[in-house]
């Protein structure tokens, strides 16, 4: 008993001292950095650039990640690529905001995951003279230098409008949607709601599923109750539309039309088996790049657009074999 | 003299259950009435419908000679009535000041504002010093002993005004010393013109401190006397209704052989050189003052807690006693002083509780066989006469006696040889008391030993073949039954030779 | 002589309690009885719910959720918590996914694994509250969520693993006739869980030092291996529901269960298990989930819009347990009464 309490106290304090280590002499390097860093000479400051995501964790994540390392990796600056664990930790978020905005980086990229409730940190960011980037997800702030990315509304239209070419006027359809009050999916689901109603289709039910594979199956199995004759499913991400999919396969049920949205790896390989009909990709390797790039651009001092448009894509039975090949050569696969 | 409380017929009807039946009381100001009879004769009954947490179905109450309507602890506490129980209700971690003023926390302007505490110190002060006690009054309630916190209970109900303050078995945690103050302040309550219902079962302070004395019985009053027309013998007759030929049953059965003998325990700081034995079909009894070090020596022999140096031999073999199961494999059975909070899982039935040491005994491979269970819980309720006979029937919603039936019966399904009992009567009425003795009467019969801790000195008198005496974690002092006295105990017992 | 006679005519007077009257039925089965008025309700308000198939649909849906429940019952009835579920639910999952799929190692052993692994976490738990002493079961417990958490993402890279053998998917998604797998496999568990728990010794030991940790201890009861044991059956029980999950969505993946251990939780207390410890049963349990499935499965029927779904779901929580309340508050005046 004892010899565990010792082992496990010796563990403990391992830990932190390697930590304290770690964190000692990083603050000596951003030290130096920010000695050397005055606010009118940008040419000798050596540029760093924080990239601030929703998560790490999933494969959209990874690729955008991806894609910033890529930019760096090409105009040789210093990018960190950080994200909370789980896109709902909004504070998480905010508090790696703040921890850059300390360690005073040349510019910050950030996809909010909560655009309203970043602004009292973009603020900040604002007045230590840190320019602020938004990636992926638009936030109603003026200051900002630029967003890039494709709208997530936009994503939604393409989605909705590939349903509508594949389906009759006055066909059911459905809508399952992630977490209420994150505006990604909001803007996703009014897009592709938009498109489809605009089409003529009826879209008997939006119902939340909160981004989970394992809820999107529940919740497609008892709208398949309600609605037995539902001719389409627009998910507002993968996760969920791999989850729906399950439902009809299980149900017996073919020809629904399953779209999901992200492009995951998952999601290509269940398009290629023939079971998922399609998901809307938006370039997250695109968002990462195009970010740090005009990230650095404005720490150099040079104009950017106010707006960059990172482009949409459909991946459907016909292109997965080419997205797939990207995807494997951005994520170094292969 | 006007009477402050009047009752005329109140009754209360549970389903199937008679609780109060037709009860006419008088209680007059400044006057100590002592209220006693068995678990259930229906005087909690009664103080809950004094105090508002029940409601008379029939018959009405007069207050200072006003029908009274008492719909609930506010309007007790209008009426100028108070209950302190057995368990107190001061709460740990609040100042004395603060306990007195609970609820109604003087205030630095009117009812708004910071609490003034200055003013509740001056004050709850000023109300303990009225009953003699010093006490620091920014003190934490926890770090005062059972007696004190009962002083700031009685302060309390004195800072509201309190007419009429009933002391619900107010003595049985206190020491003697304790007592004594308590009863020095029931006088000075009595002095400034409170009316005071004390309900005991201690009926030897009934008879000090009452000025009058209710009996009550099945939910009905048995009579009223002034207590200098009654004796104790005759209080316990009207109390249980038939003749007790003795208070205590003693019976005497060949003594055998050594059953235990502990050398030289020592646990540092609570007991130190404790050496006794008890034979088979023996009643040792183990007398001493509360913090004796009594309950503390049981504990380390049953495994609870660990002894530093010191043997333990049964049957003259040497044993190694590491933890309870290892006790109860070697046949140890051990009732606890506080049966709530170490006896019983009160929320659970009693066919759960007489089962709980010996359920793995009763298991016949993995499973355990439930009807076999039900007959032995059956078989119990049968053999010690537990009240209501019903297995399924909550712990906690037993009578005292009846709970501690039911922890005596988890021991007996053990089928241990040697019992260590702590305080096996206490809080219990008188007619559950010879119960017990009857039991362990029984037990030495069939050649078990029996250790029997207990803090009312006639009990051990009245129960003991020997008597050991604790003073301070020592045994002071070993005296058999012929020559065992109150004083030579007594005087053992605080440490004088 | 007199004494016994006069014993027995109070033993008389509590014979007519002993009685099961129609009440005291609804008294105990106050939790399904709400069961039954939800399916009523529900029935009436849509076609579609009292339909064999949609019966199944709730079986299947159900089934996580009460696996996982009825390990964390133990543990609420020893008057503990088990935060950690979720995260070892991903975790033991992971952990598989990357076996079977990542190394190709056979789907059953890769299982029992999963199993092993869950209920090693768990022993942790219970070592942690027992050995190391730590206050309550809270801290070791959440201390335990973060760690799985994070290693099933260190294992997994972070992304989903999926394509499972059959094997696996069976448990979460086959059927025997109509009936899911799933929700076999939860009869059979808590066929089993209703016996440990009444008719072993253990079982009842469990309710013993939740009940009463004091009394126990001094009644002979090894409390340390108890609550060791309630704490491994709990993990054991996490990565059983984790197995039906993998199976279920024919993927493992590290975000997996991030609010099952309040669903959990939730159930057992919809199924009348007390905070308190010492109370509780594997049937009621089993009710609580299937309350929050029913749920969960009427408002998707009805089309109940997102936001008042999680309103409704709050609601229905808090309600459940208020109506416990009273009922045992009714309870015990009866039993009071008859003293």
């Amino acid at each position: 008993m004892k010899k565990v309490t010792k082992i496990l106290s010796l563990m403990v304090i391992l830990t932190m001292l390697a930590v304290s280590f770690i964190g000692c002499g990083k603050k000596t390097a951003e030290q130096q950095t920010s000695n050397n860093n005055t606010a009118s000479n940008n040419e000798t400051k050596p540029i760093k650039i924080a990239v601030v995501l929703k998560a790490l964790n999933s494969d959209y994540w990874k690729i955008v990640q991806a894609g910033a390392m890529d930019a760096a990796k090409q105009l040789g600056v210093e990018v960190e690529v950080l994200g909370p664990n789980a896109e709902t930790d909004i504070a998480g978020q905010t508090s790696i905001m703040e921890d850059q905005i300390i360690k005073k980086v040349s510019a910050l990229v950030v996809a909010p995951s909560q655009p309203s409730a970043a602004i009292a940190t973009f603020d900040k960011a604002a007045e230590a003279n840190i320019p602020v980037l938004l990636i992926d997800t638009n936030a109603n702030w003026d200051k900002k230098l630029s967003f890039i990315g494709t709208g997530n509304y936009a994503g939604g239209e393409v989605g909705g409008k590939f349903i509508a070419s594949k389906l009759q006027k006055g066909d059911k359809v459905v809508i399952i949607r992630g977490a209420l009050g994150d505006g990604t999916h909001d803007e996703r689901v009014n897009g592709a709601k938009k498109a489809m109603e605009d089409a003529g289709l009826q879209v008997v039910a939006v119902q939340p599923a909160n981004s989970d594979r394992n809820m999107g199956m529940s919740v497609m199995e008892n709208l398949l109750q309600t609605y037995p004759d539902v001719k389409a499913v627009f998910c507002s991400n993968d996760e969920m539309a791999l989850g729906a999919q399950r439902a009809i396969m299980q149900a017996g049920k073919k020809g629904i039309i399953t779209v999901g949205f992200d492009g995951s790896p998952d999601a290509l390989k269940s398009i290629k088996a023939g079971e998922l009909t399609g998901s809307v990709a938006q370039s997250p390797y695109n968002i990462g790049k195009f970010g740090v790039e005009a990230a650095v651009k404005v720490a150099k001092g040079e104009k950017i657009d106010a707006r960059i448009d990172t482009g949409t894509s459909m991946i459907t039975a016909e292109n997965v074999d080419q997205a797939q090949a990207d995807l494997d050569k951005i994520l170094g696969k292969k | 003299m006007q009477p402050f409380l009047e009752l005329k017929g109140v009754s209360k009807v549970f389903p199937g259950v008679r609780a109060l039946d037709n009860i006419n009381l008088e209680i007059l100001p400044g006057e100590v009435h002592g209220l006693v009879g068995e678990n259930g004769a229906g005087k909690s009954t009664l103080i809950k419908i004094l105090t508002g947490a029940y409601k008379n179905d029939a018959g009405k109450i007069y207050i200072e000679g006003k029908e009274a309507q008492i719909n609930g602890p506010r309007d007790a506490m209008k009426y100028g009535i108070t209950a302190i129980y057995q368990e107190l209700n001061t709460i740990k971690g609040l100042s004395v000041a603060e306990n007195v003023f609970l609820g109604r926390e003087i205030k630095q302007n009117g009812d708004r504002g910071l609490l003034n505490i200055k003013e509740m110190r001056k004050k709850s002060h000023e109300l303990l010093k009225g009953l003699g006690q010093d006490i620091d009054t920014k003190q934490d309630v926890a770090l005062l002993g059972i007696g004190q916190q009962q002083m700031v209970e009685i302060a309390k109900a004195l800072s509201i005004k309190t007419k009429l303050l009933i002391m619900d078995e107010p003595t049985s945690s206190l020491t003697g010393r304790e007592v004594k103050e308590l009863l020095r302040t029931v006088r000075e309550l009595k002095s400034r013109g409170i009316a005071v219902i004390y309900i005991s079962h201690r009926l030897e302070e009934v008879m000090e401190i009452c000025d009058r004395v209710t009996v009550m019985r099945d939910g009905m009053k048995i009579t009223t006397l002034p207590i200098e027309k009654v004796t104790v013998d005759e209080l316990i007759k009207l109390m249980v209704g038939r003749n007790l030929e003795q208070q205590f049953p003693k019976i005497k059965v060949e003594i055998g052989e050594e059953a235990l003998r502990v050398e030289n325990l020592t646990r540092k700081g609570t007991f130190e050189n404790i050496s006794f034995n008890v034979k088979k079909g023996e009643i040792i009894g183990i007398a001493g003052l509360v913090g004796a070090g009594r309950t503390e020596v049981a504990r380390a022999i049953f495994g609870a807690d660990e002894i530093d140096s010191g043997e333990i031999y049964i049957e003259n073999k040497k044993v190694n006693i590491k933890s309870p199961k290892d006790a109860m494999n070697l046949g140890i059975a051990f009732l606890t002083e506080d049966r709530k909070g170490q006896g019983l899982v009160l929320d659970n039935t009693i066919d759960f509780n007489v089962h709980i040491a010996s359920y793995k005994k009763s298991s016949n491979g993995l499973l355990l066989n439930l009807k076999k269970l039900k007959e032995t819980t059956r078989e119990n309720i049968k053999k010690l006469n537990i009240n209501p006979p019903i297995e399924n029937f909550v712990a906690r919603q037993l009578s005292g006696g009846n709970q501690q039936k039911v922890v005596i019966a988890k021991w007996l399904n053990t089928n241990a040889r040697i019992f260590i009992v702590d305080e096996p009567t206490r809080g219990i009425d008188v007619g559950a008391k010879v119960e017990v003795y009857n039991i362990l009467n029984n037990l030495i019969k069939d050649g078990a030993a029996v250790i029997m801790i207990s803090s009312e000195l006639p009990e051990i008198l009245g129960m003991s073949d020997r008597v050991y005496v604790m003073h301070e974690g020592r045994i002071t002092a070993e005296i058999d039954r012929a020559h065992a006295t109150q004083e030579n105990i007594m005087l053992a017992a605080t440490g004088g030779n | 002589m007199s004494n016994l006679e006069l014993k027995n005519v109070k033993a008389e007077r509590f014979q007519t309690t002993d009685k099961k009257s129609v009440k005291s039925y609804i008294s105990k089965f106050g939790s399904l009885l709400g069961l039954l008025l939800l399916c009523i309700a529900l029935t009436f308000a849509s076609s579609h719910f009292l339909t064999l198939k949609n019966i199944m649909n709730i079986a299947r849906q159900s089934a996580i959720n009460s696996l996982i429940s009825v390990g964390m019952l133990l543990t609420i009835l020893t008057a503990g918590i088990d935060l950690s579920v979720g995260s070892v639910l991903a975790l033991s999952t992971c952990i598989m996914g990357v076996a079977v799929v990542k190394w190709g190692i056979n789907p059953i052993l890769a299982m029992l694994m999963c199993i092993a692994i869950g209920a090693f976490l768990g022993f942790l738990n219970g070592v942690m509250l027992t050995k190391l002493k730590l206050p309550h079961p809270f801290i070791s417990t959440l201390g335990m969520k973060n760690i799985a958490r994070g290693l099933a993402l260190i294992v997994t890279a972070a992304s989903p693993i999926s394509g499972f053998p059959k094997a696996i998917q069976y448990i979460g998604a086959g059927f025997i006739g109509p009936v899911p797998v799933s929700f076999i496999l939860v009869i059979i568990v808590f066929v089993l869980f209703s016996i440990f728990l009444n008719r072993t010794a253990q079982g009842r030991y469990i309710y013993a030092v939740g009940g009463n940790l004091e009394a126990s201890k001094l009644s002979g009861i090894n409390v340390e291996k108890t609550l060791i044991l309630v704490y491994t059956l709990c993990g054991l029980m996490a990565s059983v529901g984790g197995l039906v999950l993998t199976g279920r969505v024919n993927a493992a993946f590290p975000l997996a269960g991030l609010d099952y251990d309040l669903d959990a939780i939730a159930a057992c207390i919809i199924g009348g298990a007390s905070f308190m410890g010492g109370s509780g049963t594997v049937w009621g349990t089993l009710i609580g989930a299937m309350i929050m499935a029913v749920l969960r499965n009427g408002l998707n029927l009805l089309g109940v819009s997102a936001d008042l779904q999680t309103v409704a779901i709050g609601a229905v929580i808090i309600a459940a347990v208020y109506v416990d309340v009273l009922r045992r508050q009714a309870e015990k005046k009866a039993k009071t009464q008859t003293v």
